[in-house]
């Protein structure tokens, strides 16, 4: 322990290696003050409000960049200051070993980066509301980041000379591992591959990285064969690509299957609204004439509190002797559908309709004032044939069938009164309207704008939670829809979102707006006096297939419409 | 013969080129090594592969008796090295280099570190990157001589030096050798520098050993000869092998020979030459031997 401890004595007297370390002190400490700071910020005006967002937007972005920056100059430094690569390096003839000089190059990252990371990072969750349960539970994860970090920018480090080829290095192995990732990918869905294990795959890929590059940076240190690691190294991460694309276990599957005892499938009853089908003719670009059967589909005994709403389906005519005549295979993407728990989307979420219809009847039957602020799929298209095949088929006595998979999700609602200071506390979770203003683009209020300050705390496994705000006027039977502003709001997450993992702190200034539909009656300014603010938490909890079955499903007696909705 | 340096038909191949072939090689302990060749032919090469800083193509050595390849700190902190490549932590000043070497070495002797300060006139507080190149290899010096190390491997250390700290380092050397039985590698291109310090020479050329033999023996063998022939008689057709760099000049032939014995006298070199009417033979210098061999060998084709 006493040589790995001198070595590391002597690092820290190293002013190229602690100016860098310095700097990068500094702006971990920026980073978290921006995020625990900027958002409560009084609200002020909003050219005011647009140019904070852009600054604070911009200044977040400049430090996560100074953040790696500095990262990789204190790597540099404190790696090729005693390098591995050549034969010019002091310590080669010293009675220091390959491991001794990497248990101390490592145990310096720990105590000058990862501990003052983990530690600084822990205070901001703190002071940012989290609760003590759920910062603990996020160490594993500012951790393994920082470590996945380090790890590629040591393995770089050690088996280049200098900072100029380690960079050189490192945008060669990015740019030919995307071109290698892009190609593959390419080549896979053109033979029909289509999965969409993304989220598992990258953090399989993340953890396998990790490993790689410990055992490249390990195994140079111990042997010194650089070139030898280089040839491993890259052929092994072109492995990886492939079994990142490949990748088989859906760990963190957004598909799985609902629990029976909150939704039973058995229980519950898919049908068709066999009135509501109807035939569109569309033309693709090729020219080719396509028929679209669209129609509604409905789930009956679904439990109380819970939505059902369709995700994808897998249809088929066939004969009664049992002769397919035509498949069909299409998924909705709608929001919830393609629910992915890395990529949120921080702007503009519009709630879908079937949500929309949910919550209207949860909030005792309200009627939006600004339908068209949700995102509607209906009539769900349930199949498409070639017009060749509808023409030769019309009058054809067949059968359609169709798995139809469903996304279950259960609402939360919260409802506070609308007004500057009102908030809502709940475990690590936090907002708080900032400023309530009307939306006047005609000298009468066309809506409301609310402003809040949001933060919440989400891991990996439990990020499949969503909010969305409406305003609701229950003696009126009137609620609005929520639109979060594209322009006025900053988002800003730790750790920031670039680094590929699910941010654990994520806090926002959003400007929701409220407004009313194109030839809606003007509201009098007296609406918000009555009304509520309904937070609505949707959760997401698995999904589940039901069959559905048309017998006697003849072409042409269904009506052929020229009103094109593909 | 106790050797301390032991290579068994070292090899070591740089893509298509041959840095070093074969080569068999014995240091004697307690032994002032020269290793002499001129500039690329593989000394540098064979000493880091002895410092296990590259690994062999083929073959092995031993150092201290350890596999090249298994050298571990144990026997490099019994080693010294210095090298006109080496590295030196020049962010540091003297004083921070000795307290960051001292640790390392449980035989640093203070005493010896501080009459090396006091001969080299090294300043304590001063960052080595602001020292000369003298400066900087007493530096490297002093941070391998002060644990008193059994085997000292100098790879061209005199390079860029001036002769005055050239001769004073020398000095010095051969005043610390003397007193604490080291053995001695030491490595140039130049035979003018460690001619007053060698007591066994290595000649490689080309990747190839040329001879190693004590300077003592080579000295005894090799004389400078020159024999006037009488009037009319011509040389023979064929010279002795150990006749090097034979050159007439009307009736004077001047040569080395290779294979003198003392105890013969010029008894073989008046046979080889009928017709000889006087010969001069006088000893050599290892400057004027390895000049011999050089010119030989087209060793500055």
């Amino acid at each position: 322990m006493k040589p790995t401890l001198h070595i590391i004595g002597k690092d820290f007297r190293d002013l190229r290696l602690l100016l860098p370390l310095a700097g990068w002190w500094t702006v971990s400490v920026l980073q978290p003050l921006l995020i625990s700071v900027s958002p409560r910020l009084p609200s002020s005006p909003p050219a005011f409000e647009m140019m904070l967002g852009v600054f604070v937007a911009g200044l977040a972005w400049l430090l996560a960049a100074l953040d790696l920056g500095l990262l990789v100059l204190i790597v540099s430094q404190l790696v090729q200051r005693d390098s591995t690569v050549g034969t010019t390096a002091f310590w080669l003839s010293r009675p220091i070993s390959g491991a001794r000089l990497l248990a101390g190059k490592s145990l310096f990252l720990l105590l000058a980066v990862i501990l003052p990371t983990v530690a600084l990072q822990f205070l901001m969750l703190l002071f940012n509301g989290v609760t003590l349960y759920d910062a603990v539970r996020s160490a594993p994860q500012i951790v393994v980041l920082q470590v996945l970090v380090l790890s590629v920018l040591m393995m770089l480090a050690c088996l280049t000379p200098n900072l100029s080829r380690m960079l050189f290095l490192g945008v060669i192995a990015a740019v030919g591992l995307a071109i290698v990732q892009y190609a593959l990918r390419l080549s896979l869905l053109r033979n029909g591959w289509d999965r969409s294990l993304e989220d598992s795959a990258v953090i399989g890929f993340s953890l396998l990285l990790l490993a790689v590059a410990v055992a490249v940076f390990c195994h140079q240190y111990l042997t010194r064969r650089t070139k030898r690691n280089m040839i491993a190294a890259s052929s092994i991460f072109p492995g990886l690509i492939l079994f990142m694309t490949l990748w088989p276990w859906d760990f963190w599957s957004t598909e799985f299957p609902v629990a029976r005892d909150i939704l039973d499938p058995e229980q519950v009853t898919a049908r068709v609204e066999v009135d509501s089908l109807e035939f569109h003719r569309w033309t693709n670009p090729k020219g080719e004439v396509w028929l679209t059967l669209r129609g509604d589909l409905a789930v009956d005994s679904s439990p109380a509190g819970v939505v059902a709403i369709p995700a994808g389906i897998s249809a088929k005519q066939f004969l009664s002797s049992g002769q397919v005549l035509a498949r069909d295979q299409r998924r909705w993407g709608h929001l919830y559908s393609d629910w992915s728990p890395r990529y949120r989307s921080y702007f503009g979420e519009y709630l879908d309709g079937e949500q929309a219809e949910s919550l209207a009847r949860s909030l005792g039957g309200v009627r939006f004032l600004n339908r068209d602020a949700s995102a509607w799929q209906r009539p769900w298209a349930l199949f498409a044939i070639r017009r060749e095949h509808y023409d030769a088929q019309a009058g054809a006595r067949t059968i359609y069938e169709a798995r139809v998979e469903f996304e279950v999700y259960r609402n939360r609602i919260d409802t506070m009164r609308p007004a500057p200071g009102v908030g809502y506390d709940r475990g690590s979770d936090h907002d708080r309207i900032l400023a309530v203003t009307g939306l006047f683009y005609r000298p009468s209020i066309q809506g409301f704008n609310i402003q809040f300050s949001e933060s919440d705390h989400r891991l990996t496994l439990d990020a499949g939670k969503r909010v969305h705000y409406l305003l609701v006027h229950p003696s009126r039977g009137e609620a609005l829809l929520g639109i979060r502003n594209f322009f006025f709001p900053f988002t800003l997450a730790s750790p920031h979102p670039w680094s590929g993992i699910t941010s654990m702190l994520r806090v926002t200034r959003p400007s929701m707006e409220f407004p009313l539909s194109e030839g809606s009656p003007v509201l009098p300014e007296i609406w918000l006096e009555g009304a509520k603010l309904a937070r609505v938490e949707t959760t997401h909890l698995g999904v589940f297939s039901k069959t559905i079955r048309i017998e006697d499903f003849v072409l042409e007696r269904i009506p052929v419409s020229d009103k094109s909705l593909e | 013969m106790n050797a301390i340096i032991e290579t068994h038909e070292l090899t070591r191949r740089f893509g298509k080129t041959m840095a070093v072939h074969n080569l068999s090689l014995q240091v004697p302990e307690g032994s002032v090594f020269a290793f002499l060749g001129p500039n690329g032919a593989g000394k540098t090469t064979v000493i880091k592969m002895l410092m296990n800083m590259i690994r062999p193509t083929s073959g092995s050595a031993r150092m201290l008796g350890t596999d090249s390849l298994r050298l571990g700190p144990a026997e490099l902190a019994r080693i010294g090295y210095v090298s006109e490549n080496q590295q030196m932590l020049e962010w540091m000043t003297v004083q921070q280099l000795i307290d960051f070497c001292r640790p390392m070495y449980s035989t640093w002797d203070p005493d010896l570190c501080r009459q090396l300060i006091r001969q080299f006139e090294l300043p304590l507080n001063r960052k080595i990157k602001t020292f000369s190149r003298g400066m900087k290899v007493k530096a490297s010096l002093l941070s391998s001589l002060s644990y008193r190390p059994e085997l000292v491997i100098l790879d061209e250390p005199f390079t860029g030096l001036d002769a005055l700290v050239r001769d004073e380092f020398i000095r010095g050397l051969l005043e610390l050798s003397g007193r604490s039985q080291w053995t001695i590698l030491v490595a140039s291109h130049d035979i003018d520098e460690v001619e007053r310090l060698a007591d066994w020479v290595g000649v490689i050329d080309k990747g190839e050993k040329r001879l190693a033999e004590p300077t003592a023996s080579l000295q005894a063998r090799f004389r400078q000869c020159e024999a006037t022939l009488e009037p009319g008689r011509e040389l023979p057709e064929t010279l002795p092998d150990s006749w090097l760099v034979a050159e007439r000049a009307g009736q004077v032939v001047r040569f080395v020979e290779s294979r003198y014995r003392e105890d013969a006298g010029d008894q073989s070199i008046r046979s080889a030459l009928p017709g000889l009417k006087d010969l001069a033979v006088r000893p050599m210098s290892l400057k004027a031997i390895f000049l011999a061999l050089a010119r030989t060998y087209r060793l500055y084709e």
